[in-house]
């Protein structure tokens, strides 16, 4: 199966060679390099996110794709934003239903819930949180794509296919002819 | 191997295409749609009660007031829907200031319409949904200000967050003091 690409990889010289890696590496961090782009130009860190549980349906299915923006003005109440939790890595998409500014401060104590979710989300907090603030926001959603990001949920669900993915790609940049 | 490659790549970049071409014109639609906005028929706040609760969140379980609304709800989402909406979350909220914080919203009600034959909300004598307490022990007897909001997801494009603007959309109501 792979005879005719094993060959092709032998017969080049070390130039050849070097030049598909650099292919490769560049095709990689031309990647980066919009993902980064897109955060500085919507000020979020993660820019474009997956919905992967079921909480804010009929609004958001499990695998649509969703386009953040970091607002310059405060957040709003019925803002569906996506937030991190400290010591958490799986960022949550819920809608902001209480929301209080400090006087003094400027603070801002924010609750969150999930549409599809009887309660609010102090569950889902560290123990003893009442309150989330600002600087747990990553953005407000702008934008919506739907089932787009069902490949991620797949990759997430079974690791070994994105592996085998990635495998897959880099082999065939390598012997992929100009 | 190498045909279906060929065969494979070409087909995801032009559904990547047509994704994109799709999105571009939605939005140019929104964005015509977006300057309509719902009939309200009737929205007012009827009564107000307070009570004092333990509230459960905290450590310390100290007494807190509740506040229970009776509202009148009657409004036309019909307007809005198009071929690109996939749903429309209305929501009451309550506005108010307090001496310590500048800010206050709250969410009170709430329902989500996903088909034009449930566009129009009747709703008399409803109370709030979620429950409605200060962030501080007790609302001090404010004024509150309750307005309508309406957030609209479309099947594709860009999210509209919405609200009732006008003054007869809007309802202000005082939290009454508890007498102790």
């Amino acid at each position: 199966m792979f005879e005719e690409e094993i060959r092709f990889l032998r017969k080049m010289n070390k130039r050849q060679l070097a030049q598909q890696i650099l292919n490769f590496l560049m095709i990689i961090s031309s990647a980066l390099m919009v993902w980064k782009g897109l955060a500085l130009y919507t000020n979020s860190e993660s820019p474009i996110v997956v919905v992967l549980s079921g909480s804010m349906e009929p609004a958001f299915y499990r695998g649509d794709l969703l386009f953040l923006g970091m607002p310059d003005e405060p957040v709003r109440v019925g803002d569906i934003c996506v937030f991190k939790i400290p010591g958490r890595d799986v960022p949550i998409v819920h809608r902001v239903i209480k929301l209080h500014d400090e006087k003094e401060t400027g603070k801002q104590y924010i609750l969150t819930k999930g549409d599809n979710n009887q309660v609010d989300d102090r569950g889902l907090y560290n123990p003893g949180q009442l309150w989330i603030h600002r600087e747990h926001i990553v953005g407000k959603v702008r934008g919506f794509l739907p089932y787009i990001g069902i490949i991620t949920i797949l990759m997430n669900d079974y690791p070994q296919l994105k592996y085998v993915l990635i495998g897959f790609l880099g082999l065939y940049m390598l012997v992929n002819r100009e | 191997m190498y045909i279906i490659f060929r065969r494979i790549i070409p087909f995801f970049t032009r559904a990547l295409l047509v994704c994109l071409f799709i999105s571009f014109f939605t939005t140019i639609f929104d964005i015509y749609y977006s300057t309509k906005s719902p009939s309200i028929l009737n929205f007012k706040v009827t009564n107000i009660k307070v009570w004092l609760y333990d509230f459960e969140e905290t450590e310390d379980k100290s007494l807190r007031e509740f506040a229970f609304v009776t509202m009148d709800i009657d409004a036309d989402f019909t307007s809005l829907f198009t071929f690109n909406t996939q749903a429309i979350f209305v929501s009451v909220i309550v506005e108010y200031e307090t001496p310590t914080h500048k800010r206050n919203q709250i969410i009170l009600w709430s329902t989500t319409i996903t088909k034009i034959s449930t566009s129009r909300i009747k709703s008399y004598q409803t109370l709030n949904k979620y429950s409605l307490y200060d962030i501080t022990q007790s609302f001090n007897g404010v004024n509150g200000t309750y307005i309508l909001e309406w957030n609209v997801i479309p099947k594709v494009g860009m999210i509209k967050y919405g609200r009732a603007d006008s003054d007869d959309a809007k309802f202000i109501y005082a939290f009454p003091r508890i007498n102790t």
